[in-house]
């Protein structure tokens, strides 16, 4: 029947993951013990109303004293019970939006790209906060009421009828064994569920996204019989998880039922013997059911623990880095690119999670006023050293500097302000044209119009109606990726940079295109200090020297213009490659 | 007020039920029966235990309590009982009209994809589509059931209240309108409008900071970091305090209902004292009244979340039933719907137009592919090369493009869809990577494949050395999207399904191999080409030396 009971995770405490909720939690504990204190008292005064109205005739003034004391103790059950759920969601919300606050302001200090899936993070950060909300607001305070609460009522009990207090007791261990099994059950269902709904919705994502492919190879049909057989497997592995938990929801229910048929035998049997009053027997009755009422309700609560969980995880991991934009000196020398050269000895740059290095011990010279190119297929750390010159991050090993000046004893604040970085899928701000290219610096209308007309868009800039502040990206004008890259190297144009880094500019991009992107970087690039990474051929008319990399070191000799290292083809004859 | 909103809501609940069958719908109506027998047991139980212990306090004869003890225990049982057998039976049944509706939807959306359908881009719809299928189980399980056995309760606890002490019944009913009618219309009312407030300001906070997760490099060079972090936070703050705003407003909702249930205990307590006083109703009835009331109130008090479920679950409701039935993008007759088959894949293209979404995406254009012909096909980005490729395999509604295109002499107007791309592959830049297998996404191409044909083909795009490395082989899974394979590595799955594929006549190449180094992409491009013999092949050429593949090319010019 029942599975084993999943072992090893104990209670679910989000707190540990998320310290920011603890006290607050606390205090939503508390005010749903209160709340439960209330709906006790509640019992005993409507105990004591019925015992009132069959006792005998009922007086007025005792009848309208209990009653209203009745009323007020609803009123603030209802009232602390609302107070403990909106302090949990509060705390929920809140904690979601500082985990949100600390996912960009991290990553902006890291100035880390390339997150596995930022949509997706992006997503949770928003519209994970209603299930910790759910967490913190029902489930937290649902797990304090179900600690103290059983035991308030026990002592209610006692203090009208000790025998029944004594029956109920006996009954309570009972039915917290079955709260165990149940609660794990419970949680095991709802997870087994959850888990099992997010991979057949995976599933069914995963091959709508597919569908161009599938209906390019005529497999549409095949699908459609799929997600009916994953559908009816689901079904039938979550109804033998479900079976389970509802049968020990079954018995938990029916042994809390028969502990409350227990006392009210054993006071009808007393009442009718003359051994007891009617009052205490009405009161014990009436309070028996809240002994067990909640344990019952934390089982029901379980699954918000077990949703808001992976939600809290994703968020403190998406908070997680590892390295740190470098500060420098604030008040060191502040070198200049244009007129010094940079100089790479021996750099090492480690990363994590895979086994080599990103950089192995690398030395690079790039002259002063000149275009470098960096070459090599894709993980050979050219990036990296574009990140390590920008000064987004330090070396490991060895030394990264500029003339005679390491740059980690530079003013780096300083330092990326001199450096424009264009990277290979240039990012659009949501804004006006005009914020996109200028991006900080305080450039006027003129030199933005021209650098823009330099990177080609004057036409463009032309036919728009609202100029520079016509809003582009995502709901505005949509550019297309040359237009982007063009808008890239104008923002670098118009900061006037003293060192300009480069990062694939002509990829994916057709030959007219890249053409464009080219003439446009030359543009920017001709005397200026630059750094160009590229596994086209197209941006190489750029260089003054390339460099070809080959996992974190060098590969070949640097070679003037048109001698490009091995693997990288400068021109490939267009009846070449022919394949046995 | 809401006449029109409830009437909308009613139809919509008539249609969800009608998704599940008949069979499921009768086993759902027994659900909600038993969930029904289960809320009246445990009232009646209350009931008939306050009428049992008012009755002891009499001492009449033990055994002329017998009958009652054995009721409360039966009672008891059957509560129990009956609440386990809902749960089965209405889960069970729920599930099952869940998995037809997914896979209806699933082929629902198939003539649908890729294009925008109901004016949405397939991203984000497919994201929602998935949620809202799982929600309209609520419609069931949250509402329809807890309403019915809500209903049930309320009829039976006024007739029984109603036999004891008229006043009490009339208490009842007030209560159970205020739970299962007013609240909800109250809280409704109360939620208008920030519902449509939140989901712009969701977009746009998950907008900003996936911005930030993509760009962070490029907004810190630029010394705007703080700036775009202040930016980030102004919005995250509206929406946080928007969001603790409805939080607020949900829990007082939830109070309201806990509070009028207790009240409405208070006042059949009440009545029934004041009834007791003047000597209308003895003891027991007392007794009855108020344990009766107090039953009533615990069956109530989730009536206006079951109300609220019953209004969102159908909005679900409403936008899976939109998407099904939104025409694709035109709204003319499909090409899947055509009759036409394709013989050969000679290509005749005669003056064709495109207009996409009010903006010409291809202009005038004739081109011809002749029988087992290579042709290029070269011009600027955005000029239509890859529309020519979707309307050659049946991807461009025949109401978003004019002139005169056939495909082995059939008409693509008339063309059955699935006919017309067994003659016509079409492999795209960014080939969809299923999160299974390798061998998994490779076989969709020839299902009959054995590995060795497998491994030949990847070896053939220069995927050996990529092959060799992967520690489980052909059975490596891939990951999400194909989140463990380079964009170079992707696109070499795609093409090796150019490889495998057979009995098309004609290939169509959308710059399959951009992502390549450029000797290698030619040496890919060549295995495709070469993988079947006589197989006519239109390049979408993005480097000189990929357009040589052809010995003939065509030429879009931008203007």
């Amino acid at each position: 029947m029942a599975a084993e009971p999943r072992r090893g995770r104990g209670r679910r405490d989000l707190t540990v993951l998320a310290p920011e909720l603890r006290p607050l939690t606390r205090r939503t504990a508390a005010l749903g013990v209160a709340a439960t204190a209330c709906t006790l008292a509640g019992a005993v005064l409507l105990a004591h109303a019925i015992a009132i109205g069959v006792e005998g005739v009922p007086r007025t003034d005792d009848a309208v004293r209990t009653l209203g004391a009745l009323a007020v103790a609803v009123l603030l059950r209802a009232a602390l019970g609302a107070a403990a759920e909106i302090d949990g969601r509060r705390t929920g919300h809140r904690a979601v939006a500082a985990l949100r606050r600390r996912v960009v302001v991290m990553t902006l200090a890291s100035a880390s790209s390339g997150a596995a899936r930022p949509g997706a993070l992006a997503a949770t950060s928003v519209h994970g906060a209603g299930a910790l909300a759910d967490y913190a607001g029902r489930y937290v305070p649902q797990r304090a009421v179900a600690g103290v609460g059983p035991i308030l009522a026990l002592a209610a009990v006692a203090a009208f009828d000790p025998l029944s207090a004594a029956l109920l007791a006996v009954a309570v261990p009972i039915v917290i064994l079955f709260l165990a099994l149940v609660g794990l059950q419970a949680r095991d269902a709802a997870e087994h569920r959850t888990a099992a709904l997010g991979l057949l919705d995976g599933h069914l994502l995963d091959v709508l996204r597919g569908l161009p492919v599938l209906r390019a190879f005529g497999r549409e049909d095949v699908q459609i019989r799929q997600v009916r057989v994953a559908g009816e497997s689901y079904r039938r592995g979550t109804m033998a998880v479900l079976r389970a938990a509802f049968l020990s929801g079954f018995v938990l229910e029916f042994v809390a039922m028969l502990g409350t048929a227990l006392v009210a035998v054993a006071c009808g049997i007393r009442l009718a013997a003359g051994d007891m009053a009617f009052a205490p027997a009405i009161a014990a009755l009436v309070l028996a059911p809240e002994v067990f009422a909640p344990l019952r309700r934390l089982g029901a609560e379980y699954h918000a623990a077990a949703e808001a969980e992976p939600v809290l995880r994703a968020l403190v991991e998406g908070g997680d880095r590892d390295h740190l934009v470098p500060t420098g000196e604030p008040d060191g020398p502040l070198p200049d690119p244009a007129r010094e050269a940079l100089v790479l000895r021996g750099v090492r740059v480690a990363a994590p999670g895979r086994e080599r290095p990103a950089l192995d011990g690398l030395d690079l010279h790039v002259a002063a006023g000149r275009t470098t190119a960096l070459v090599g297929p894709p993980g050979s750390g050219k990036t990296t050293v574009l990140r390590l010159l920008a000064g987004l991050r330090g070396p490991d090993g060895g030394t990264v500097g500029c003339g005679d000046v390491a740059l980690a004893d530079a003013d780096l604040d300083g330092w990326r302000a001199g450096v424009a970085w264009i990277p290979q899928h240039p990012v659009l701000l949501p804004g006006t044209l005009r914020e996109n290219v200028a991006l900080g610096a305080d450039a006027d209308d003129a030199a933005l119009g021209e650098a823009l007309r330099a990177v080609g868009l004057g036409p463009l800039l032309r036919a728009l109606p609202h100029g520079l502040d016509t809003v582009v990206g995502d709901g505005g004008l949509p550019l297309s990726a040359g237009e982007r890259r063009r808008v890239a190297i104008a923002r670098a144009i118009a900061s006037r940079p003293r060192l300009v880094l480069v990062d694939e500019p002509t990829a994916n991009l057709d030959a007219v295109t890249a053409a464009g992107v080219v003439d446009a970087l030359e543009h920017l690039l001709r005397g200026r200090t630059a750094v160009l990474c590229t596994h086209d051929s197209a941006p190489l008319s750029l260089a003054d020297e390339v460099v070809a990399l080959r996992d974190g070191r060098r590969d070949g000799p640097v070679g003037p213009v048109g001698d490009p290292p091995p693997g990288l083809p400068a021109a490939v004859p267009a009846t070449a490659g022919a394949r046995a | 007020m809401s006449t029109v909103a409830r009437e909308g809501t009613l139809a919509t609940v008539r249609r969800a039920v009608r998704i599940a069958s008949p069979d499921e719908r009768r086993r759902l109506a027994g659900a909600a029966a038993l969930g029904a027998v289960s809320s009246l047991a445990g009232t009646a139980l209350l009931a008939l235990s306050g009428y049992l212990i008012a009755r002891a306090a009499e001492q009449p004869p033990v055994l002329s309590l017998t009958v009652a003890i054995v009721c409360v225990r039966g009672l008891g049982v059957l509560r129990a009982v009956s609440r386990y057998a809902e749960r089965l039976v209405g889960h069970d049944a729920v599930l099952g009209t869940l998995t037809r509706l997914r896979a209806g939807t699933f082929a629902a959306l198939v003539p649908r994809i890729p294009g925008a359908v109901g004016g949405r881009s397939s991203a984000e719809l497919l994201d929602g589509i998935v949620a809202d299928v799982d929600r309209v189980q609520d419609v069931f399980l949250r509402s329809l059931a807890p309403l019915a056995a809500g209903l049930l309760v309320t009829v039976a606890g006024v007739v029984a209240a109603a036999l004891v002490l008229p006043a009490a019944a009339v208490v009842v009913l007030v209560v159970a309108v205020l739970l299962g009618a007013v609240v909800p219309a109250v809280a409704r009312r109360a939620a208008r409008g920030t519902a449509a407030r939140l989901a712009p300001l969701r977009a746009r906070v998950v907008r900003d900071v996936a911005t930030t997760l993509d760009a962070a490099p490029e907004i810190v060079m630029s010394g705007a970091a703080d700036r775009h972090a202040e930016r980030v936070a102004s919005a995250s703050d509206r929406l946080t305090a928007l969001e603790l705003r409805v939080a607020t407003r949900d829990a007082l909702v939830g109070a309201t209902a806990v509070a009028v249930a207790g009240l409405g205990t208070v006042a059949v307590v009440a009545v029934a004292l004041l009834a007791r006083a003047d000597g209308r109703i003895g003891p027991t009835s007392v007794g009855l009244l108020a344990l009766l009331a107090l039953g009533l109130g615990e069956a109530l008090t989730g009536l206006p979340q079951a109300a609220r479920e019953l209004h969102d679950s159908t909005d679900a409701v409403r936008r899976v039933e939109r998407l099904a039935a939104a025409p694709a993008t035109g709204g003319a007759a499909r090409p899947e719907d055509g009759t036409g088959r394709p013989d050969g894949g000679v290509v005749r293209l005669r003056d064709v137009a495109v207009r996409r979404g009010g903006r010409t995406v291809l202009r005038g254009t004739s081109m011809t592919v002749g029988a087992g012909e290579r042709v290029a096909l070269v011009g600027p980005s955005g000029v239509g090369k890859s529309t020519i490729v979707d309307l050659l395999v049946g991807f461009v509604d025949p109401g978003e493009w004019t002139g005169e295109a056939s495909v082995g002499g059939c008409d693509l107007r008339t063309a059955d869809g699935r006919a017309l791309r067994r003659t016509v592959l079409g492999l795209p830049q960014d080939p969809y990577v299923f999160d299974a297998s390798l061998r998994a996404n490779l076989v969709l191409a020839r299902p009959d494949a054995g590995d060795d044909e497998l491994v030949a083909a990847l070896r053939a795009v220069g995927a050996g050395a990529w092959l060799a490395g992967l520690e489980d082989g052909l059975d490596t899974p891939l990951g999400d999207r194909g989140a463990r394979c380079s964009g170079g590595e992707r696109q070499r799955i795609g093409l090796a399904r150019g490889v495998l594929a057979r009995g098309h006549a004609l290939v169509l190449l959308d710059e399959p191999a951009s992502h390549l180094p450029p000797a290698e992409a030619v040496e890919a491009l060549r295995a495709v080409l070469d993988a079947v013999p006589g197989r006519a092949a239109l390049i979408v050429a993005h480097r000189p030396e990929e357009a040589a593949l052809a010995p003939r090319a065509v030429t879009l010019a931008a203007d």
